[in-house]
């Protein structure tokens, strides 16, 4: 990977993990906030796994699942919450 | 017995997902995957893929190959759209929630063809209840919007049918 | 370079310029149905073909990487149906630029 494509790709996800996390902060309501949620943890997954591939290091691979399996989960009990809980 | 296959389908697929985490050939390993995805399989009740035995056949192994590469032309379509429908100035918009009838049976094929909506150009999946599926348009087609709606459900419930039945 | 390296680097970059469109998608659409279209398809795919790409580079954690994507194929529908059942069902949540809407028809009907 040269220099110049690794910087490319680094404002390109730099850029999109800040939007949804704009999105986040400001959101006008619950929902849109759930929904940039969503997003920025799928955008950090990516961003872990680059991480890692420029470290060398498979372990922050498991570190990316675990995480993308925790933020479905989040999600999920966020989505049950605004939902008005178990029915 | 009558779970025997789903159990058994299913745990091959959990001793898949072993595999491709522990990503080792060491025996100890592989006999601990087996023994743990039987256990996780026969707990479950085989609930994860059903029976998969079911596909082996030569017909409906195409179907499902045919609806792989159907589902994944239909993903790339939608990207280009949500792409070219995000860099304009003002967001060309006109949402709206239509229903759809869905003629399929099970569950599972139900929830396919929910995920698969969403995943697909311009609609995503809100409800689902009885046999009626209600579709969010983010631009609402020409003409009939009902006509349009069930079509587009149809091109995968059709599909979906010869797959599961 | 190789033709698996171009494929990689074409792989990555496509992906991430996906991934940005997301973060853009979810940032400028107006409301909660119109942003979840954004935030749905475009992570998924974008995710896919960032992990793929950086799979081709480094084939050992391949298989690793495909497990990462079949599991947000497979999850992010799902978390997005919650959500949108959720922002129908509750009226402060809901927007009302809905041309029509046969939801709230039907469960007007219902009750």
């Amino acid at each position: 990977m040269s220099n110049t494509f690794l910087i490319i790709i680094f404002v390109l996800i730099g850029g999109g993990l800040f939007l949804s996390f704009l999105r986040l902060i400001i959101g006008r309501k619950a929902t849109d906030r759930a929904v940039a949620l969503d997003t920025t943890t799928l955008i950090s997954t990516g961003f872990l796994v680059l991480v890692a591939f420029l470290q060398g290091r498979s372990l922050l691979l498991d570190v990316a699942l675990v995480y993308s399996v925790l933020s479905f989960l989040g999600v999920l009990a966020i989505a049950r919450y605004l939902d008005g809980g178990l029915k | 017995m009558k779970r025997a296959p789903a159990v058994i389908s299913t745990s091959v697929v959990l001793f898949g997902i072993w595999l491709s985490l522990t990503l080792s050939a060491d025996s100890q390993e592989i006999a601990l995957g087996v023994v743990v995805s039987l256990i996780t399989a026969v707990a479950t009740h085989g609930a994860l893929t059903g029976d998969l035995s079911r596909l082996l056949k030569p017909r409906k192994c195409l179907a499902t190959i045919e609806y792989v590469f159907f589902f994944l032309g239909q993903m790339i379509k939608a990207n280009i759209d949500v792409f070219f429908r995000i860099f304009r100035p003002v967001i060309p918009i006109k949402p709206g929630i239509v229903k759809a009838k869905l003629t399929l049976k099970s569950e599972r094929a139900k929830a396919i063809v929910a995920n698969s909506i969403t995943l697909t150009p311009g609609t995503i999946t809100i409800d689902i209840i009885g046999d009626e599926i209600f579709v969010h348009w983010v631009f609402l087609p020409d003409g009939d919007v009902h006509i349009k709606t069930q079509s587009m459900v149809d091109s995968f419930a059709v599909r979906l049918e010869n797959i599961f039945e | 370079m190789s033709f698996i390296s171009i494929l990689a680097h074409g792989l990555t970059g496509l992906g991430a310029l996906v991934l940005f469109a997301s973060g853009l998608g979810v940032f400028r659409m107006p409301d909660v149905f119109n942003k979840m279209h954004a935030g749905t398809k475009a992570t998924t795919l974008g995710s896919v073909l960032f992990l793929v790409g950086l799979g081709l580079f480094e084939p050992s954690w391949m298989p690793k990487l495909l497990l990462i994507v079949l599991f947000i194929v497979l999850t992010n529908p799902v978390s997005s149906h919650a959500l949108a059942r959720a922002a129908h069902n509750e009226p402060s949540e809901k927007p009302d630029n809905l041309i029509i809407d046969d939801l709230a028809d039907s469960k007007g009907g219902g009750q």
